[in-house]
């Protein structure tokens, strides 16, 4: 009589496609994939590589990054996060149908889509705008196409009065350049700084030799030859020049999305939860248009913090799991940047708003309070009735985020106004003091609340704040509070099945390790990070997350809840803990929660009883060197771990019940290699390039693995252009990599685990040679080639 | 958000002593900053760390918020030394040395992890193995307990310390050198032997296997007190300064041990010294060693006052073990020197003593002593005292006579310092500047200077950069100029990489391992420490029109080396310090030429340690660079004061 139910297990996965593949797009993909391992992703973008960091293209400019660091993730980022990737334009969107429009003709289907295609720069229409030396500054190909030019350039002229302008003014001019920076109004980025902020930083460049124009804008452009030559201003004056950059704002890329019938202002217009107007349809980014609910001005951000935000409020948003208590709003975020060598920080108002007609308050109520002056800082903040609304500090950031952090909460700050801007006033202590919580960061998971509420009330219970202890001593060397206190090394958190004897039919389930990182879910739909195909288990029963050194379980509100220590969690409720605890969820899937010490095999995890040199044994292994990894060996899985190299030089694969001599991983250190276990035994395979191996049960197979869990042909390793492939050849048990079983051909990196069947093997690449080094590895002459050592087999083709 | 409550999250994290106010950033914040990263890359152009040029922003920022740590990026953050010059670069007001702080908690203490012991078998004795090493060790009084010290942190210590293996008649320690390292015999027995009064040789202890040497030039930085001899053959670990510092950071019980022990021996070697104390038996000595309380005082922080509650009980002894105090008098506001309400009596240095409030000096008000630098004091209470001078009473007979005399000397030293200001002030500066705390001062004899600026550019033809700059204070004719003295105790010698250290001769050089990240140049009370930019250098060859290429560098920094000056010899090479947690790595990550190549280094004047002479007193064409001890050149203190009074 089987005590428990499986569960159906046809639970469908949903379907997530992202159009672009900026910041927003890439940080919705990543948080999707992690909340979700069984989702089917797609991106889809006409770049092919991921990501850049484009607020640091200024620096590209200057010549201080090289473009190899612009990128702000790997190649390998669509086949780490197993994201289809499709290297298409979006034409068209049928909300009703659910169905993208491709240009290809093709047509794809989703169950939530993102929009998160960006914007381009806006640019002039006035004669000359196509000569050469006339660009706009978005794409790394603007910015090369001006590098390459600026060989042949003496003057230029920058148009703008956005930060992208400035910071374009600066770099050029500190490269030498002559500079003329046209302004269309009087004030510098009018969005956000006041008159004074902008009179401050105009200075600055004018005193660094820019020829600053104000209410001047190009009206044409002249040219020879098809290159530009000078510009002729509103004013009618001629500047000549070499090289035009047009940096006057971004328009959202909303063609085929306005088109498709969702509602767009400049840009996408979305709810606080990112939603368009058109069901299961978001939008996050430079797409956005976001409107300031305290002026009702509408504007196009075009900055990356917000647009971070923005899709990770989307992503959970899709996912059902953002926290709409706590909304992030665009106006309050935290933006911060040099503004022409002066530091810069604001969040909030800025500027007092104009006393407009019908608007409920009027000048009267707003109160400005304005740092002494010095020279080149400004700071202020602006009060609302008393309550922070904004500030903004130029010159000096003290206190900048402590001020964003009481504009967060609404905090009254007349008290000391008197002492706000005083050198030795720290508003964050006084905050602490009112027990006002930590700035708002940005989006937040739903549970994230109830969490932090769990830790601070767990540790309130046992941790005193040092600022209420007597710290009064004798000696100046006991009055130095030691910096960092506690625990004295990080430990690595498990939950372990507890089997029943009772029940001999249940699942066993592996050990799983906790993040600290992420959150770990624990359910029977598919794609949640423990998955527990039971009956018993609701679809998502419960979720593990990481918080100020805790791990905290809350329950997802499961039918048959779940348990620490036999005590029911209430729906929604959360509980921190602690060693030994056991975790049940429903009536018969127990865990016990283990903290332990982080690096396997480290002594210090011995025992307590087993202080020093104890035994025979332990005497012996010092003596050979091999002092770690033995003693916590027994107890890693094969699931667990990663290879050990030990202290002698041999490397100790888990599963495998020898560790490889130290000579083998020498010659390891020069070559990729397959560390294939076949009973318990490691054999090392040598992979070279333009290699091709074929694996199988067939002894006419490159490398045969007798094992009856193989096929005859089971599958390849081949080499490709950037490094070496896996790929199943329709084998009956599949390959599986780091335990997810592959479909395509998988590019192998350093440490990847590979089942064969049940045959398992690790892919060792020490040197996986970045761009930078190829050329001397390759000068340099492998030993190990004219080495033979006789455990190791080379095959050949 | 460094606004932020405190959290409790905070594993030990090794290396930051330097930074005592740090708190580490909670998990929101951490987010956060990774969030408004733009990747401009500024942090890691900014940081000294040679290793930086091969890790990207991208890469650091997913291994701070994501699970798994990438072995060059834990490399790198080992080897982060939280000197924050990442921090005013960031244009987003990040705290990019925070953010490598979580990352520190997280990898853990490198010492937990695996010891490399290949290098440390080759230099085990004929004989010996592992196991007989760590069983000679917990011999050591500090490393008993091994659920204190584990064997792991044993092995890293002797994994990064010196093995060596003596033949009777070797001399480990001269007195007077200087030298941090500490010495943990394992066999054998040593002779330790100091100067007497009469230039011979006093035998102080002998020393066995179990026992250990010089943790008083490791605590203080001091020279050496004694002499260590070999008596037979011997075995002695040779623990560097730094070395034993991260396992005193690791193991709080460690410092605390070392503090009482040194108190101990310095009390004994001072009282030894004391003429006051002369033929005392050893049994005398300790009994009144036992009696004493050591205080810490860091600089400007008052030993006592005339009217605080700091007062001292009347004829408490106190001996200055270390540092120099300054004894005031209360005036009448503004009559002081600088206009201040205070005048200065007397400076005491160290081996100095003086009892009550009174200073010796008989008067029956009570003075005021304020620390000039770190001063360590013992205090032998009245009581103590009475009944030693019972059991001993010749003493107590000195003691009155002693006492006398001062009192006699003292209304002619009181009666004159206010009359002779001029020479005063001179003193007063010497002092408060730190003159006297240095050992070597660069001097400029203005009456004979001319002010061509050769002794500058004589330093700087030699050494790449001018580590001297002529004016500094100046007191009578004598200009002192702004170059590192070699301090007695200088602050500078704490560095987790060991790129500053000491030669036995005194002088405070940069060691190769320097990587510029400027925390001495910080703590130098006196700015005799600057940080030079090795790729401004290159940048600078650039505009001239020399190669740049990677190859070009190198070139030139191994045929020219940093200096401009060809043939220079190289200085001793300080032991690389413990590499760090991830050995293992070392494997994996390839110590690519690149990676290895410094960005900035930091300079200061090592008296031409190496050459043959000095560059800036060579160059002098007048004869008016001088460098001189400040002590025998000013005459200490106690005599300088009394010479003007005359």
């Amino acid at each position: 009589m089987p005590a428990f139910v499986p569960g159906s297990g046809s639970e469908r996965v949903p379907a997530y496609v992202i159009v672009g593949n900026g910041i927003a797009g890439v940080t919705a993909a990543e948080i999707l994939r992690t909340e979700n391992e069984a989702a089917h992703i797609t991106v889809i973008a006409d770049d092919p590589f991921p990501v850049y960091y484009r607020p640091a293209l200024k620096d590209y400019l200057a010549g201080r990054v090289r473009e190899d660091r612009l990128w702000a993730r790997p190649a390998s980022f669509y086949q780490d996060h197993r994201i289809r990737f499709l290297p298409e334009r979006v034409v068209g969107i049928r909300p009703e149908q659910h169905v993208l429009q491709l240009q290809s003709g093709r047509q794809i289907g989703y169950d939530r889509l993102l929009l998160a295609n960006g914007a381009r720069a806006s640019t002039l229409t006035c004669p000359g705008i196509t000569l050469t030396g006339v660009t706009t500054l978005r794409t790394v190909a603007d910015y090369q196409a001006v590098l390459s030019r600026l060989s042949m350039v003496r003057s230029v002229v920058v148009s703008g009065s956005g930060t992208l302008a400035l910071e374009s003014v600066e770099t050029l001019r500190h490269r030498g350049y002559e500079v003329t920076h046209l302004l269309r109004r009087r004030t510098l980025w009018s969005e956000v700084l006041d008159p004074v902020a902008s009179d401050l930083v105009l200075q600055q460049e004018r005193r660094d030799g820019v020829d600053v124009r104000l209410e001047e804008e190009i009206a044409g452009i002249v040219g020879e030859n098809g290159e530009v030559s000078g510009v002729v201003t509103t004013r009618g004056e001629r500047i000549p020049c070499e090289l035009v950059l047009i940096a006057i704002g971004i328009e959202p890329l909303i063609d085929f999305i306005q088109r498709s019938g969702i509602a767009c202002g400049r840009g996408v217009q979305v709810d606080s939860a990112m939603r368009s107007s058109a069901p299961d349809v978001y939008a996050a980014g430079d797409v956005l248009e976001t409107s300031d609910p305290s002026s009702g001005r509408v504007r196009v951000l075009g900055q990356w913090y917000p647009a971070v935000q923005q899709a990770r409020a989307a992503a959970y948003s899709m996912l059902d799991l953002l926290d709409t208590s706590q909304p992030f709003s665009a106006s309050n975020f935290y933006n911060a940047t040099f503004l022409y060598g002066l530091d810069f920080a604001s969040a909030g108002l800025t500027r007092v708003p104009a006393p407009a007609g019908g608007h409920p308050y009027g000048r009267q109520s707003y109160q400005e309070i304005v740092a002494e002056p010095a020279a080149r800082t400004y700071r202020k903040v602006i009060l609302k009735d008393g309550i922070a609304v904004g500030m903004l500090t130029l010159g000096n950031r003290k206190n900048a985020l402590a001020l964003k952090r009481a504009i967060d909460h609404g905090v009254n700050l007349l008290p000391i106004a008197g002492q706000l801007f005083d050198d030795d006033f720290q508003l964050g202590d006084w905050l602490d003091r009112l027990g006002v919580p930590p700035p708002r960061s940005g989006a937040r998971r739903v549970g994230d609340s109830v969490v932090r509420q769990a830790v601070s009330k767990h540790m309130g219970s046992q941790f005193i704040r040092p600022d209420t202890i007597g710290l009064k001593t004798v000696s100046s060397e006991e009055k130095k509070p030691r910096p960092v206190v506690g625990q004295a090394e990080p430990k690595e958190a498990v939950l372990i099945h507890m089997t029943s004897s009772s029940n001999p039919g249940l699942p066993v389930l592996p050990e799983k390790r906790l993040s600290q990182t992420r959150v770990i879910t624990i359910g029977r739909q598919p794609g949640v990070s423990l998955f527990i195909d039971l009956a018993s288990i609701s679809r998502h029963h419960a979720e593990i997350s990481y918080a100020n050194g805790q791990y905290i379980m809350r329950d997802l509100g499961s039918t048959n809840g779940s348990y620490v220590n036999d005590a029911r969690l209430e729906a929604g409720s959360a509980a921190v803990l602690t060693q030994n605890d056991v975790l049940r969820f429903g009536k018969m899937i127990e865990f016990v929660f283990k903290l332990r010490t982080l690096a396997p095999g480290s002594p210090i995890s011995n025992p307590p009883s087993m202080p020093g040199i104890s035994s025979a044994e332990d005497l012996e292994r010092m003596e050979t060197g091999i002092h770690a990894a033995i003693a916590g060996q027994t107890t890693l899985p094969p699931a667990f771990g990663q290879a050990v190299l030990q202290a002698d030089g041999s490397l100790l694969l888990p599963g495998a019940s020898s560790p490889l001599p130290a000579d083998i991983v020498a010659i390891l250190n020069g070559s990729p290699a397959l560390v294939i276990i076949l009973q318990g035994k490691p054999r090392v395979h040598l992979l070279k390039v333009g290699q091709h191996l074929v694996l199988g049960r067939d002894s006419s197979c490159d490398i045969t693995l007798a094992d009856i869990t193989v096929s005859r042909a089971h599958a390849e390793i081949f080499s490709g252009p950037d490094g070496f492939y896996v790929h199943d050849i329709q084998s009956s048990n599949g390959v599986m990599v780091n335990s997810t079983r592959i479909d395509n051909p998988y590019r192998l990196a350093h440490g990847d685990h590979i089942g064969f069947g049940g045959v398992q093997a690790y892919f060792i690449d020490l040197h996986p040679a970045p761009e930078q080094f190829e050329a001397i590895h390759e000068k340099m002459k492998f030993p190990g080639e004219t080495v033979r050592v006789e455990a190791v087999q080379v095959s050949r083709k | 958000m460094q606004t932020q409550a405190p959290t409790v999250k905070a594993p030990l994290v090794e290396g930051i002593q330097h930074r005592p106010d740090v708190k580490p950033l909670s998990d929101e914040a951490i987010r956060f900053e990774i969030d408004m990263c733009i990747g401009c890359d500024r942090c890691m152009r900014a940081c000294p760390v040679p290793l930086s040029s091969s890790v990207s922003i991208a890469d650091l920022n997913r291994a701070t918020i994501l699970d798994a740590i990438a072995p060059h990026i834990a490399r790198f953050t080992d080897e982060c030394v939280m000197c924050g010059s990442c921090v005013p670069v960031c244009p987003v007001d990040n705290h990019r040395d925070l953010l490598m702080l979580s990352l520190k908690q997280r990898l853990g203490i490198s010492w937990n992890g695996q010891v490399d012991m290949s290098s440390l078998l080759n230099y085990l004795p004929e004989g010996w193995n592992i196991p007989r090493l760590l069983s000679r060790l917990r011999e050591q009084p500090m490393f008993r307990e091994p659920h204190m010290v584990p064997d792991n942190y044993l092995l890293h210590l002797v994994a990064n310390s010196k093995l060596m293996t003596l033949m009777p008649g070797t001399t480990l320690m001269h007195e007077g050198e200087f030298g941090r390292e500490l010495y943990l015999i394992l066999e054998g027995h040593f002779a330790l032997s100091s100067a007497g009064f009469d230039g011979h040789d006093l035998p102080v202890a002998v020393l066995q296997r179990g026992e250990y040497m010089g943790e008083h030039g490791m605590l203080t930085g001091q020279p050496r007190h004694e002499t260590a001899r070999a008596q037979t053959p011997a075995v002695v670990l040779e623990v560097p300064e730094t070395v034993m510092h991260r396992l005193m950071e690791l193991v709080p019980a460690l410092p605390r041990f070392f503090a009482m022990l040194d108190d101990t021996r310095s009390i004994e070697s001072i009282l030894k010294r004391m003429a006051l104390f002369a033929g005392i038996d050893d049994a005398g000595i300790r009994w009144i060693v036992q009696q004493a309380q050591v205080k810490h005082f860091a600089r400007e922080e008052r030993l006592f006052s005339e009217d605080g509650s700091n007062k001292p009980v009347r004829e408490t002894l106190h001996i200055l073990l270390e540092g120099f105090v300054k004894v005031a008098r209360r005036t009448l506001a503004g009559t002081g020197r600088d206009k201040s309400d205070e005048r200065i009596i007397a400076y005491r240095q160290h081996g100095d003593y003086f009892a009550g409030g009174l200073d010796l000096l008989g008067d029956s008000r009570a003075v005021t002593a304020t620390a000039i630098t770190r001063t360590r004091v013992a205090e032998i209470p009245g009581q103590a005292l009475t009944s030693f001078f019972a059991r001993y009473p010749e003493i107590g007979q000195r003691f009155q006579a002693r006492l006398h005399e001062y009192r006699e000397s003292a209304f002619v030293t009181g009666v004159l310092d206010a009359s002779n200001d001029g020479a005063m002030a001179g003193l007063h500066a010497l002092v408060g500047d730190g003159v006297v705390e240095g050992t070597e001062v660069l001097v400029i004899d203005l009456d004979k200077c001319i002010h061509c600026n050769e002794c500058e550019q004589a330093c700087a033809r030699r050494h790449g950069h001018s580590r001297m700059n002529r004016k500094g204070m100046v007191v009578g004719n004598i200009s002192i100029t702004t170059a590192c003295r070699q301090c007695q105790d200088p602050v500078c010698l704490l560095c987790s990489r060991a790129g500053i250290a000491r030669l036995p001769g005194g002088e405070v050089y940069i060691t190769e391992s320097c990587i510029g990240c400027g925390i001495c140049a910080e703590r130098c009370p006196y700015d005799n420490i600057s940080i030079v930019s090795l790729d401004e250098e290159m940048e600078h060859g650039e505009e001239h029109g020399q190669d740049n290429s990677l190859f070009q560098k190198f070139r030139r920094l191994m045929q020219e080396g940093a200096g401009k000056e060809r043939g220079r010899k190289l200085l001793p090479m300080a032991p690389a310090s413990a590499l760090g947690p991830l050995d293992i790595n070392t494997l994996q990550v390839p110590r690519d030429a690149v990676a290895e190549m410094r960005k900035k280094i930091a300079i200061k004047c090592d008296l031409c340690a190496g050459y043959s002479n000095q560059a800036c007193v060579q160059a002098c064409p007048t004869g008016a660079a001088l460098r001189v001890q400040p002590t025998a050149f000013f005459g200490s203190t106690e005599e300088i004061l009394r010479r003007r009074a005359e």
